[in-house]
C-alpha cells in the first residue's frame, strides 16, 4: 500500500518536472530552417510537373527508395519534353530501364557550382561516368541546376543522358571497320580459376584439398587488356586507336619479320607482330580530335604519330574516345627497341657455392645516376676461381641481327688490382640446352654458339663497350643463334643463354666478373 | 577610489580613538572595589532600584496573543518574566539598555529602549523565522545579526533533514547567502561545488573561501589532481551536512582575523551543538529516485540524418564516389556481411544515462546532564549516479561532546570519521574514456554487441568502431574508475575561566585524510591511447594515494566586560597554528595482458609511471582581536595578525622582521552605528532596527605554493638516466598576496521584523597577487613566481527577507538575494596572457576581468562560392596556410581588414563572470503542511559549450546534433551552419562565438512539501513526512544538458562546458521521527 502511495507521488512529481523540461532552447535550431531541406530527392522529384516521366521511370525500377534513402546523391533529371523520343523498347524492358535510368544518378552531392577545372567526370549508379560541367551533364543542358534537397542535389536537364558503350565494347561491337583489330581483341580472351571463388563440394580424402564444383569460380579476363590498358575498366579514359585492317596490316607486315618463329608459323609470327602493333594505340587520358598533336605516347611510352586526315570514325566512349584511323605510321625503331639485360639479375653461376664472393651493388656513376651492378670478387686465389662467370636466360629476342654492348665501371681498380689495373671479361651466347652440369661439384660446363673475344674493362669507364668480332663456336644444326659478319645473329624465337666470364686466371682480382649491364641493340633493316 | 578608502580609513581610526576617549572620562567608580559579592549585590540591588523601570507587554506575531512566561532580561543587570497577559516589568540601568527577549521555541529577540519606559508591543516569531536577530556564530562566540558591525551572513539549517546525501555541505549553500556564488561541479554525487565569495581575489593562488569547522581549520583545498577524468575529489563530502546547525559566512575585513588565510572570507561551521539535557533521539529515513528525463536528451542526429551527413562529409574527403559507396555503411545489400553492423539507429545518448533509488538513513542521539552532554550522530546513504554503474556509498559517525570537569574547566570536544567509496566514469576532456562524451559522438548505425551477418548477436561488446571510436557502452560497464575517502576530524577545546572576566582556551585537534584511487579502461572497445614515447596504449591502469594530515592549535586569552552597562569590551589575544602534511603516490600503468586483470602490478613494466608529492609547511598566526559597543549603538572592532609561514620568503621587502621571519602584519576594523536604538528614532514604529556598518582593514593568501619560495630541484629522465634539474628560482622576497577589503554596509528591518533588509558595497583589492613572469631563455626556466599582479573587485549584494501572509494557521515566508561583483585585473608582469582549454583561448589582460574568452567573432555564412569570392578573405589554417573562404564558410569578422582571418582577428567574445547571481527561497506553512522551495539563479554569465561544438564541428565522423541538418549544401542557402568538411580546412569550427552562449538559469533548485503527522503517542516528539524534490524546473537558453558547472577551481576555466554529468534530478520520499 505504501509501495502504492510512494509511486503515485513520485509519479506526480515527475508529471510536474516533465512539462517544464522540454529542451525548449532547442527549438529554433534544430528545426529545418530551408524547407528544402525537408524533403528528400525522390519528393522534389515528384513535386515537379515537369519530372513526371522520370518519377514514372524511378518508381518503376524501385529508384524511388533509393532516392529517398539516407545516402547522398545527384540526380539529372530529363524533363517530359527531353523523354519523349526514347525507345519504348527501352521502357518496357526493366533491366535496360534501370541501366538507362542509373546513368542520370551518381552516388555523392556535385554541385556544378562547385566544379573546379571547367568539367568533373562523375560515375553514375550503373557505374558508367558522365561528364559534368557548370552548365552541362554529357550532352545535355543543364536547365535547372544544383537544387539542394536533404540527401542530395538535383539538376534537370533537356536531353535524356543515353549510357554510352566503353571502348572495350565499342571495339568488340565493330562490324564494318577493323575487322582484324577487333578478332585479336576478342581473341584475347581468356579465363581462370579463381578458388577462393569457387563452390566447393567438399575435401579430397587423399590430399585434403578443396573440391570444386565444375565452372564456378571462372574469372574471365582479356590477356591484352590486361598487359596494355584496361579499356573495359570505366574509372580510367583512354585514348584509342582503331586500325582499319588495311593499315593494321601494313603496320604489322612492318614488324613480322622480326618474329619469325622455330615451326615459321605464320599464325604465331601474325600475333606476335600483331601484338607489337597494338600494344601502342591506347593512349592514356581523352584527347579530344580538335586537341590532337601530331604526335601522341602510347601507354608504353611508344610515340604514336598522328594523322589527323586518317580517321575515319570517332566514338565517344563512357571511358575515353576512340578514333578508326586509316592509317598509323609508327617508326621501326620505336617498335622494335634495344634489349637491356641487367647485370645484377643473373639466372645462374658457373659454380652454385662462391654466394659470399657475388656482390649485388648499389653505385653512382659520374652523371651522380645510381645504378646496381654485379661483382663477383674473389678473396684467395684457386684454380676454381678461374673464367667464373655468371648467365642470363634471354627469351622473346627479336630474330635479326645484335651489336653488343657492356656497361661495366670498374672501380676497384686502386684498392685492389695493380696497374695497370684491367679487369678483362668476355659475353658468349650460347643454346639454352648447351649446358652440363657436374654432378659431384655441381660446376657447370658450357657449350656455346657464340664467343666475343676477351675485351679489357679499364679503371672507371663509364661508357658503354661495343663487343665485336664473335667467332662462331660450336653450332649445332638446329641453333637459332649464329655468327654473322662477327655479330649475334638470332634467326627464330628461342630461349637462349647469355653468359658473362671472367679472366681465365687464378690471380686474385684479376679474374673478378663486374657488370652493369647488357646491351642487345637490334640492327634493323 | 584610493582617497574615498583612506578617508574611511581616517574615519575609522577617528571612532577608534574617540571610543578611547569616552572610554577613559567614564572611570568604572562603582564596581571597581567592590571586592565581596555580598556587597555587590547589596550595590546592584541599590543601583536597580534606582533605575528606571520599563514595561511593555510580549505577544505572539502571528497569533497576537500574550505570551506568558517569556524571559526578559538585561545582560549582566536585571531579568524578568512575563505575566499571564504578557505584561512584565524590568529596572533598566539606564534607557539605552537593550533586552533581551527569549522563550522556548521562539526567536530570541533584542528590543532597544530608545529612551521609553514603555516599549511598543514585542512581537515573537517562532524559533526558525529569519530575522535580524538571527545569531552569527562568529570565532569567539555568537552574535546576533542586530549587533553585528561586519559583513556576515548566517545561514541556520535546522538540522538540514531536508536535503538528500547527494547534497554536500558546500552545494547546499546555493542561494542562500548574497554574494556567495555557488557553482556546482557536476551531478556527479559529492562533487561538491566552487563557491566563489565576493568574486575573485586571485589568478593562481586559491579563492576559495576559509572552511573554519567547529573551531578549527578544515582543510579543503586539493592536493594533486585526480586520475580519474574530470573528477575532483571533495572534501565536503567527508562532512554530514546533517550534523551542520549553521553556517556563518565572513564577508568583509573581518576575515582578516584568520590573517594570511582569510582573503577569500571565512565559512564558520558550526556542528550538533547541543541545547538540551533531555535524551532525544532523531531518525531520519529517506529514499529518493534519481532520474534523467527523455527531454533532456540533447537532439541529435538518428541514423538516417547522420548518414546523410556522412555522405556530405566522406565527400570531402580524398575518397572518390565509388570509394564511399563500397564503404560498409554505405553499402545497402542485406547480403553485405556487415550489413547488421552499420545498419541500426541505437540511441547511445539514451544509454549513458540511468535513473537510481538511493536510501538514506541518519541517526542522531543527544542527551547528558550537567556535567556531560553528548551529541552522536550516524548516518548511512547509498546513492547512484546518473551514469550507469555509478554509485556512492558514505558511512559518517561524529561525537560532540562537552564535559564540564568544575565549574571553571570546561572541554568540549568533536570527533567525527566519515568513509565513502564511490564508483566513477571519466568525465571532461577524456574523449576516448568518457561514456557520455562518447555516447554523444558514437555513429547511431552502430550497435552495442557484435553482430554476425545473419543479424545474431553476440554477447560480446563491439570493439572499436570503423571511425576509431569507443564502444560507451563498454565504458560504462566494463571500465571501473574507483575512489575511496576517509577523513577523521576531530578536537578538543579545553576552556578554563580564570575570573568572571577572563578565560584561557585551547583547541588542539588533528584532520587525517587520505583518498584512494583505481582505475581501469579495457582494451577491447576503447580507443588506443598514445603516450608521450609514442607507445601505443591499450587497457590504462592507475592507482592513487592521496594522504593529508594537519595538526592544529589555537590558544587564547578572552576578556569580557560591561562597564555599567555603557561600555562593554570583549578581547582576544591568541595563537593559531598549523602544520600540514601531504603525501601523495600515484602508479599509472598500460597494456595488461588480458581485461581480467585490472591493477597496475599487472601492467607492462616498461610502460608503468610512478610518480608522487610530498608537500608540508607550518603556519603560525597571532592575533588580537578587540570589540567594543558603546551604549549597545556605537560598535567597534579591530582586529591585527601577525603570520608567520614557511611558505614565506625570508626576505619579504617592507613585512615586518622577527628573528629573520617575515611576518605579514594585517590590521583591519569596523565600525557600525544602530541608528535605530537612538532616542530620536522612537517615534518611527515601523522601522525595528536600522544600522550602518563600515569596515575595512588588509587580509592575506597564503596559497603560494610551499616549496616557491625557496630553490628546489626535480627529476628528470634524459637518455634513460634520471637526474635532478632545477626547477625554480628561489624568490627569498616571495610573499602572501594581499587583500584590501572595504565594505560599506547598512541592515534594516521594518514592521516588527517583518522585513529584513541588508544591503553591501564592497571593494576587495589584491596587490602583490601572484604571477608568472617570463624570464630569459638562457636561465632555463620558463618563468618566475612574483608577487607582480593586481586585482581588483567590487560589487553591491542585497539580502531581502519577509514575511508576507503572518496568520495562526498560514505564513508564507519569501527571501531573496542578489549580488553582483565585477573585476578587474590591474597590473601584471607581462599583459594580455593567453591560455587555453578545450579549444577555448582565455585571455588575461590588465583592465579586464578574469577569465574572459578570446576569439573570432562571426557574421553568418557564405550563402555562395560568389559572395565569398566577392569577400575574398583567407583563413590561415593551423599549419600557416591561407585557405581562400568559399559558399558554406563561417564569416568571420576580419577587425583588422587585412583579408586574413588569423589571431589578429581574435577579441573579447564573453565574459563568464555573470552580471548578478543570487536565489530566492520561500516557505509556505498552512496547519502542519509547509511547503519550501529555494530558486537559485545566475544572469549573464557566457559560457562555452565545448561539448556543442564536438558536436557541430563537421569536420569528422561524431555524431552531430540536428542543428547540423541546416548546414550548408549549395549556392543561395541562407542559414547559420557552415557546410560539412572533413577536417575543417576553413576553420569553421574554430574558437569563435558560436561556441559562446548565455549561461544563465533560474532553476527550481529545490521544493520541499512535508506534513508534521499529529501525534497522540507520548514516545514519539514527532514524525515528519516529506516529499522533496531536487532541480525540477530549469529554464535556460543554454543549449548543453545543464548551464551549471566547473572544470574545477581554475578561475580561468570557468564556464567551460566540458562534458560533465548534469544536475540531478532526484525526488525524495522521507520520513523523520523524534523519539
Amino acid at each position: 500500500m505504501i509501495q502504492h502511495k510512494i509511486k503515485f507521488v513520485l509519479s506526480l512529481f515527475f508529471a510536474a518536472a516533465l512539462l517544464g523540461a522540454c529542451k525548449k532552447q532547442w527549438d529554433q535550431r534544430d528545426s529545418i530552417a530551408d524547407q528544402r531541406l525537408d524533403v528528400n530527392l525522390m519528393q522534389q522529384i515528384q513535386a515537379n510537373s515537369s519530372l513526371t516521366t522520370f518519377a514514372g521511370y524511378l518508381t518503376k525500377i524501385g529508384y524511388d527508395k533509393v532516392l529517398a534513402a539516407s545516402k547522398t546523391y545527384t540526380v539529372w533529371a530529363p524533363t517530359n519534353a527531353a523523354l519523349q523520343n526514347i525507345d519504348p523498347a527501352v521502357v518496357a524492358d526493366t533491366a535496360r530501364l534501370r541501366v538507362f535510368v542509373a546513368n542520370h544518378i551518381a552516388n555523392q552531392t556535385y554541385l556544378a557550382s562547385n566544379i573546379q577545372g571547367g568539367q568533373l567526370r562523375v560515375r553514375t549508379l550503373n557505374g558508367k561516368y558522365v561528364t559534368f560541367t557548370p552548365t552541362t551533364v554529357e550532352d545535355a543542358n543543364i536547365t535547372v541546376k544544383d537544387q539542394y534537397v536533404k540527401n542530395g542535389s538535383l539538376n534537370i536537364i533537356d536531353k535524356p543522358l543515353t549510357p554510352k558503350m566503353n571502348i572495350s565494347e565499342f571495339v568488340r561491337s565493330l562490324t564494318t571497320v577493323g575487322g582484324l583489330q577487333r578478332d585479336y581483341v576478342n581473341g584475347q580472351d581468356t579465363s581462370y580459376t579463381d578458388t577462393s571463388k569457387a563452390t566447393v563440394s567438399g575435401l579430397d580424402p587423399k590430399t585434403g584439398k578443396p573440391i570444386l564444383v565444375a565452372g564456378t569460380g571462372q574469372v574471365k579476363f582479356n590477356k591484352y587488356f590486361s598487359r596494355v590498358a584496361s579499356l573495359d575498366n570505366e574509372d580510367s579514359t583512354y585514348t584509342y586507336i582503331v586500325l582499319t585492317d588495311a593499315a593494321f596490316q601494313a603496320e604489322r607486315s612492318k614488324v613480322s619479320k622480326y618474329f619469325t618463329t622455330v615451326t615459321g608459323s605464320v599464325d604465331t609470327t601474325n600475333a606476335l607482330a600483331g601484338f607489337n602493333v597494338l600494344k601502342d594505340v591506347a593512349i592514356r587520358g581523352l584527347v579530344k580530335i580538335n586537341d590532337l598533336p601530331a604526335s601522341l605516347l602510347s601507354v608504353n611510352g611508344v610515340p604514336v604519330p598522328i594523322d589527323k586526315s586518317a580517321i575515319v570514325q570517332t566514338y565517344n566512349a563512357s571511358n575515353g574516345i576512340v578514333y578508326v584511323m586509316s592509317s598509323v605510321n609508327f617508326k621501326l625503331a620505336d617498335k622494335i627497341t634495344p634489349i637491356t639485360i641487367q647485370g645484377e639479375k643473373p639466372s645462374f653461376f658457373e659454380r652454385p657455392d662462391r654466394g659470399a664472393n657475388i656482390i649485388n651493388r648499389l653505385r653512382t656513376d659520374n652523371a651522380g645516376i645510381q645504378y646496381r651492378d654485379l661483382l663477383v670478387q674473389f678473396t684467395s686465389s684457386s684454380n676454381s676461381e678461374k673464367a667464373f662467370f655468371a648467365a642470363y636466360k634471354l627469351s622473346n629476342l627479336y630474330t635479326c641481327q645484335y651489336k653488343v654492348y657492356l656497361r661495366a665501371v670498374n672501380d676497384t681498380a686502386y684498392s685492389h688490382i695493380p696497374a695497370p689495373g684491367n679487369i678483362s671479361q668476355r659475353i658468349i651466347f650460347g643454346a639454352i640446352n648447351g649446358t652440363t652440369t657436374d654432378p659431384t661439384t655441381n660446376v657447370i660446363t658450357v657449350t656455346t654458339a657464340v664467343n666475343y673475344p676477351y675485351q679489357n674493362t679499364p679503371p672507371y669507364n663509364y661508357a658503354e663497350m661495343e663487343q665485336t668480332n664473335a667467332a662462331a663456336g660450336t653450332i649445332a644444326p638446329n641453333a637459332t643463334i649464329n655468327v654473322v659478319g662477327g655479330r649475334l645473329n638470332v634467326t627464330a624465337r628461342r630461349s637462349i643463354n647469355m653468359y658473362l666470364q671472367g679472366a681465365n686466371t687464378a690471380t686474385l682480382n684479376q679474374n673478378n666478373v663486374l657488370v652493369d649491364y647488357i646491351r642487345l641493340e637490334p640492327i634493323l633493316q | 577610489m584610493q582617497k574615498f578608502t583612506k578617508t574611511i580609513g581616517l574615519f575609522l581610526l577617528l571612532c577608534l580613538l574617540g571610543s578611547i576617549k569616552v572610554m577613559a572620562q567614564k572611570p568604572d567608580s562603582t564596581s571597581a572595589h567592590m571586592a565581596d559579592s555580598l556587597a555587590r549585590y547589596r550595590q546592584d540591588s541599590l543601583i536597580k532600584a534606582k533605575s528606571p523601570k520599563v514595561t511593555g507587554t510580549v505577544k505572539d506575531a502571528a497569533t497576537g496573543k500574550a505570551i506568558s512566561g517569556v524571559s526578559i532580561s538585561i545582560e549582566g543587570f536585571s531579568a524578568a518574566l512575563t505575566d499571564d497577559q504578557g505584561h512584565f516589568q524590568i529596572a533598566a540601568p539606564s534607557l539605552d539598555a537593550v533586552l533581551m527577549v527569549s522563550y522556548q521555541g521562539s526567536q530570541r529577540k533584542f528590543v532597544a529602549l530608545r529612551g521609553l519606559t514603555k516599549v511598543p508591543d514585542i512581537l515573537l516569531f517562532e524559533d526558525t523565522y529569519t530575522s535580524i536577530y538571527d545569531e552569527a556564530k562568529l570565532p569567539f562566540g555568537a552574535v546576533p545579526a542586530s549587533r553585528l558591525g561586519n559583513a556576515v551572513s548566517s545561514v541556520n539549517t535546522y538540522g538540514a533533514w531536508e536535503p538528500s546525501k547527494l547534497e554536500t555541505a558546500d552545494s547546499y549553500l546555493q542561494g542562500k547567502v548574497a554574494g556567495l556564488n555557488v557553482i556546482r561541479r557536476s551531478g556527479t554525487p559529492n562533487i561538491g561545488a566552487n563557491l566563489i565569495l565576493r568574486g575573485f581575489n586571485s589568478l593562481y593562488a586559491t579563492n576559495a573561501p576559509l572552511i573554519v569547522l567547529d573551531g578549527m581549520i578544515f582543510d579543503t583545498q586539493h592536493y594533486g589532481n585526480s586520475i580519474i577524468g574530470g573528477h575532483v575529489s571533495n572534501p565536503f563530502g567527508n562532512l554530514d551536512l546533517h550534523d551542520i546547525d549553521n553556517f556563518t559566512v565572513l564577508k568583509d575585513a573581518q576575515a582578516g582575523m584568520y590573517g594570511t588565510k582569510g582573503s577569500n572570507g571565512v565559512i564558520l561551521i558550526t556542528t550538533n551543538s547541543n541545547p538540551d539535557l533531555a535524551t532525544r533521539i532523531d531518525l531520519g529515513l529517506y529514499s529518493s529516485y534519481n532520474y534523467f528525463p527523455q527531454s533532456s536528451l540533447l537532439p541529435i542526429m538518428k541514423a538516417g540524418d547522420f548518414r546523410t551527413y556522412l555522405s556530405d562529409l566522406l565527400g570531402t574527403t580524398a575518397l572518390t564516389s565509388t570509394q564511399i559507396a563500397s564503404l560498409p555503411f554505405m553499402n545497402d545489400a542485406p547480403s553485405n556481411p556487415d550489413y547488421f553492423t552499420y545498419h541500426n539507429d541505437t540511441n547511445w545518448q539514451r544509454q549513458a544515462f540511468a535513473n537510481g533509488y538511493n536510501k538514506n538513513i541518519d541517526l542522531r542521539v543527544s542527551g547528558g546532564d550537567n556535567i556531560a552532554r553528548y551529541v552522536l550522530s550516524m548516518g548511512y546513504g547509498g546513492n547512484k549516479g546518473i551514469t550507469p554503474n555509478t554509485d556512492l556509498t558514505k558511512y559518517n559517525t561524529r561525537f560532540n561532546g562537552n564535559l564540564n570537569v568544575s565549574k571553571n574547566f570546561t572541554i568540549n570536544t568533536t570527533l567525527s570519521f566519515a568513509y565513502s567509496s564511490q564508483n566513477l566514469r571519466d568525465q571532461g576532456l577524456s574523449r576516448k574514456t568518457n561514456p557520455m562524451f562518447a555516447s554523444l559522438i558514437k555513429a547511431p548505425i552502430l550497435r552495442q554487441q557484435d553482430v554476425n551477418s545473419q543479424g545474431v548477436e553476440s554477447p560480446n561488446q563491439a570493439d572499436v568502431d570503423i571511425f576509431g571510436y569507443s564502444n560507451p557502452s563498454v565504458l560504462l560497464s566494463k571500465s571501473q574508475q574507483y575512489s575511496q575517502s576517509y577523513r577523521f576530524f576531530g578536537n578538543f577545546n579545553f576552556k578554563y575561566q580564570i575570573n568572571r572576566y577572563l578565560a584561557a582556551q585551547s583547541l588542539i585537534g588533528v584532520t587525517a585524510d587520505k583518498v584512494r584511487e583505481n582505475i581501469f579502461v579495457p582494451r577491447t572497445g576503447v580507443t588506443d591511447d598514445t603516450l608521450a614515447n609514442g607507445s601505443v596504449v591499450d587497457s590504462r591502469l592507475g592507482s592513487q594515494v592521496q594522504r593529508l594530515f594537519n595538526l592544529y592549535n589555537d590558544t587564547y586569552l578572552s576578556y569580557n566586560r560591561s562597564f555599567n552597562n555603557i561600555h562593554q569590551l570583549s578581547a582576544y589575544l591568541g595563537s593559531r597554528y598549523t602544520q600540514s602534511d601531504t603525501y601523495s603516490n600515484v602508479g599509472l600503468g598500460y597494456n595488461s595482458a588480458i581485461d581480467q586483470l585490472v591493477s597496475v602490478t599487472y601492467s607492462v613494466p616498461t610502460l608503468r609511471v610512478a610518480g608522487g608529492d610530498l608537500g608540508s609547511y607550518r603556519w603560525f598566526n597571532h592575533y588580537f582581536n578587540a570589540n567594543y559597543s558603546l551604549y549597545n549603538k556605537y560598535i567597534f572592532g579591530f582586529n591585527v595578525t601577525a603570520d608567520a609561514s614557511s611558505r614565506f620568503g625570508n626576505d619579504v621587502p617592507g613585512a615586518l622582521h622577527v628573528g629573520g621571519i617575515s611576518y605579514a602584519v594585517l590590521p583591519s576594523g569596523s565600525a557600525a552605528w544602530i541608528i535605530s536604538s537612538e532616542r530620536f528614532m522612537s517615534g518611527l514604529k515601523f522601522i525595528e532596527l536600522l544600522k550602518l556598518r563600515a569596515s575595512y582593514g588588509l587580509t592575506g593568501n597564503d596559497d603560494i605554493g610551499n616549496y616557491t619560495a625557496r630553490q628546489y630541484y626535480v627529476s628528470q629522465a634524459l637518455l634513460g638516466q634520471q637526474g635532478l634539474v632545477r626547477a625554480n628560482f628561489g624568490n627569498p622576497a616571495l610573499q602572501w598576496e594581499q587583500g584590501k577589503k572595504l565594505d560599506l554596509g547598512i541592515d534594516a528591518s521594518f514592521m516588527q521584523d517583518r522585513l529584513t533588509i541588508q544591503a553591501d558595497y564592497y571593494n576587495n583589492q589584491t596587490t602583490k597577487m601572484l604571477t608568472q613572469t617570463p624570464t630569459a631563455s638562457s636561465s632555463g626556466i620558463v618563468y618566475a613566481i612574483t608577487n607582480g599582479g593586481g586585482m581588483k573587485t567590487n560589487g553591491v549584494e542585497l539580502n531581502v527577507n519577509g514575511r508576507i501572509l503572518n496568520k495562526p494557521n498560514l505564513k508564507w515566508d519569501l527571501g531573496f538575494n542578489i549580488a553582483s561583483y565585477h573585476n578587474k585585473i590591474t597590473s601584471l608582469p607581462v599583459n594580455n596572457l593567453i591560455s587555453s582549454y578545450a579549444g577555448a583561448n582565455i585571455l588575461t589582460s590588465i583592465g579586464h576581468p578574469l577569465g574572459v574568452f578570446y576569439g573570432y567573432k562571426t557574421n553568418g555564412v557564405y550563402a555562395s562560392n560568389a559572395e565569398a569570392a566577392a569577400a575574398g578573405v583567407s583563413v590561415r589554417n593551423a599549419s600557416g596556410n591561407l585557405v581562400a573562404q568559399r559558399g558554406g564558410d563561417m564569416r568571420f569578422v576580419d577587425v583588422n581588414n587585412d583579408k586574413v582571418i588569423d589571431s589578429k582577428d581574435m577579441q573579447i567574445i564573453g565574459n563568464p563572470n555573470p552580471d548578478f547571481s543570487g536565489g530566492i527561497s520561500t516557505t509556505l506553512s498552512y496547519k502542519k503542511f509547509t511547503f519550501s522551495a529555494l530558486i537559485s539563479y545566475v544572469k549573464g554569465n557566457k559560457v562555452y559549450n565545448y561539448t556543442r561544438r564536438m558536436l557541430e564541428s563537421e569536420s569528422n565522423f561524431y555524431n552531430q546534433s540536428l542543428a547540423v541538418n541546416n548546414r550548408w549544401r549549395g549556392d543561395g542557402q541562407v542559414t547559420s551552419t557552415p557546410r560539412a568538411s572533413y577536417g575543417d580546412p576553413s576553420g569553421n569550427a574554430a574558437f569563435s562565438d558560436r561556441w559562446i552562449e548565455d549561461g544563465s538559469y533560474i532553476r527550481l533548485r529545490s521544493a520541499t512539501a512535508s506534513y508534521d503527522i499529529p501525534l497522540k503517542n507520548k514516545y514519539f516528539k514527532y514524525v515528519k513526512v516529506y516529499v522533496t524534490g531536487y532541480n525540477l524546473l530549469t529554464f535556460t537558453k543554454y543549449l548543453g544538458y545543464d548551464p551549471e558547472f566547473a572544470v574545477n577551481e581554475n578561475v580561468l576555466l570557468q564556464g567551460i562546458d566540458n562534458t560533465l554529468e548534469p544536475q540531478v534530478r532526484n525526488v525524495q520520499l522521507g520520513i523523520r521521527v523524534g523519539i
